[in-house]
């Protein structure tokens, strides 16, 4: 039972993808909390319109306001704090010997402190296309842009992703190539 | 390195991510704005919505605040063809000021459609029309009020204390004047007037210098073209493209229907737009924000043009006049909020879809013409 008022399509909607699209926007934002924010924002829109979302595609829509709150909230916060800076768990991080270099597995932070220090843009489609598996075409669709931005931005991104992780850089050269 | 491999690194970073439970607060959020934007429609749009249903009103008033026309009789009313500056007749290259949309009638209808009629002078030919409230009724009292008439070749005006005449009719869909304003000094010596909307003689020249659209039904009239001087505004247009439409090709003009609003339209960059389309002023959103629209049909609130953008936007109504598409509407729900580079979007979506923005079909692009504040509008002005 949802309760007396949920309805209870949006319910089972809610409990099956709300724990994949925080962790998918946490990734996008860098914060906990505000990755909470954004997917109960966006879930609250989609309940305002249930009753014309419910037989549709509301993932779709949820998804494409989650990523384009998330980018809009990091360049707010970006320029009102840099909390990639502030966060403690990063801090401690930023002074912390570099990994071996031989080393094959990276750990979460290592991954997330690198992402932090993509564009925005760039760390959307990343994640849109590597943790959530979606097609350029898709992507295109969620962040409204061109398949040839995705596709740019992914190169890009893969780029960044391992000049700040050397020890995935082979790995990532090969993920690039492989792609070609 | 495999993409589940990516995945897993991805997955990790994600860990601090625990359980969540969103959908109790999520529901109830929802609710609240869903409740929210009704009373918005009520309290607000809901005039529009009614006025675009069922009748009525001299919609300016809304658009400009809470500005109190002059009293009747203490207008200053510029000569013929000195009609102010911010609302420019129709050779001006830049039209300046505000949107306004007039609804005139005893009664008013609108079908399913939604629709209005292109009126030809013959249509006008006889015909009078009072303005109507948000209530649906006369704006002012039976006899006293303002009266527009059209009779003999010549547009009037008639209100306690005023009482302009201009020559002229329809033409092309539009107000066409062939002669200048007559503006009799004291039509109603010792009477103590009161004024109100559309009560000057300065509002309806400026009005009709801008040859606004003219539309019909049922012995109602609209008229649509600029007056006032806020919000300012300029004209400018927004190009959309289908969006399963990769290459869409220019062509000639049509006017839109209803059935093409039912496709997904994407903004087109104005860069863009003015290679492909013609030489007028085009804007466009922030790119990583484009605007995307679609008629859909709410549950709550029936037929409503969606904006999506970095937000959502949601204009009511809309019906069709002089072969285009008249969008009317309060911005209900305008919760655009755009940060940084797209900041000032929650500012153009709005200012443009709620100008009351003609629309029209250029070959595979539907093109968005309204009012917007200037500093959206890239070189220089006329």
């Amino acid at each position: 039972m949802a309760g007396p008022d949920i309805d209870e399509d949006f319910a089972v909607f809610v409990r099956s993808r709300q724990r994949a699209l925080v962790r998918a926007a946490y990734l996008v934002c860098g914060d906990h909390h505000a990755a909470q924010d954004l997917v109960q924002g966006a879930l609250a829109k989609a309940a305002g319109r249930w009753n014309q979302l419910g037989e549709g595609a509301p993932e779709a829509y949820v998804r494409r306001i989650v990523y384009h709150d998330a980018i809009s909230l990091w360049r707010k916060l970006r320029r009102e704090q840099p909390y990639d800076v502030q966060a403690p768990e990063l801090q401690q991080l930023a002074g912390a010997t570099a990994p071996d270099a031989a080393q094959e597995w990276v750990s979460g932070a290592d991954v997330r402190v690198a992402l932090i220090g993509l564009p925005p843009g760039q760390r959307a489609v990343l994640v849109l296309r590597y943790y959530e598996d979606l097609s350029e075409a898709q992507i295109a669709e969620v962040l409204q842009v061109s398949p040839g931005t995705v596709k740019s931005q992914a190169h890009s991104a893969l780029r960044n992703l391992r000049a700040a992780l050397p020890e995935l850089a082979a790995a990532l050269a090969g993920e690039e190539g492989a792609q070609r | 390195m495999t993409d589940r491999d990516l995945y897993e690194v991805l997955d990790r970073a994600a860990d601090p991510v625990g359980e969540v439970d969103l959908l109790v607060a999520a529901w109830a959020v929802g609710c609240r704005q869903r409740r929210r934007r009704r009373a918005a429609w009520v309290a607000s749009g809901g005039v529009l919505v009614a006025a675009t249903l069922l009748g009525a009103v001299p919609l300016v008033g809304w658009l400009s605040g809470t500005e109190t026309p002059a009293p009747a009789g203490q207008s200053e009313a510029p000569e013929p063809g000195e009609a102010s500056d911010t609302a420019q007749g129709p050779d001006s290259d830049v039209r300046r000021g505000a949107p306004a949309v007039l609804v005139l009638g005893d009664n008013f209808t609108l079908g399913d459609s939604r629709t209005l009629d292109t009126a030809t002078t013959a249509q006008v030919e006889g015909g009078q029309w009072q303005l109507m409230d948000g209530g649906l009724r006369p704006i002012y009292p039976q006899g006293v009020g303002v009266r527009l008439t059209h009779s003999a070749g010549e547009w009037a005006v008639r209100a306690c204390g005023l009482d302009i005449k201009v020559a002229g009719g329809v033409a092309d869909g539009r107000v066409e004047l062939t002669d200048d304003w007559q503006i009799l000094p004291d039509p109603d010596p010792g009477a103590s007037c009161v004024g109100g909307p559309w009560h000057s003689a300065g509002e309806w020249q400026d009005l009709m210098a801008t040859r606004p659209w003219v539309g019909t039904t049922d012995g109602t009239l609209v008229l649509a073209g600029w007056a006032g001087q806020s919000p300012q505004l300029v004209e400018a247009s927004m190009a959309f493209a289908r969006a399963d439409e990769p290459d869409p090709r220019t062509g000639p003009e049509s006017p839109v229907t209803f059935t093409d609003l039912e496709d997904e339209w994407v903004e087109v960059p104005a860069e863009r737009a003015r290679a492909a389309l013609t030489d007028e002023a085009w804007v466009d959103a922030d790119p990583a924000h484009r605007l995307r629209l679609q008629k859909i049909r709410l549950p709550d609130t029936g037929e409503v043009l969606s904006l999506q953008g970095c937000n959502d936007l949601e204009t009511p109504a809309f019906w069709s006049v002089s072969g285009g598409t008249l969008v009317l509407g309060a911005t209900s729900g305008t919760d655009m909020m755009c940060y940084d580079e797209a900041a000032l979007e929650d500012r153009l979506a709005p200012a443009l879809f709620g100008s009351y923005p003609r629309m029209r079909l250029s070959g595979d692009y539907l093109v968005v013409t309204g009012g917007v504040p200037e500093e959206f509008v890239p070189g220089p002005l006329g």
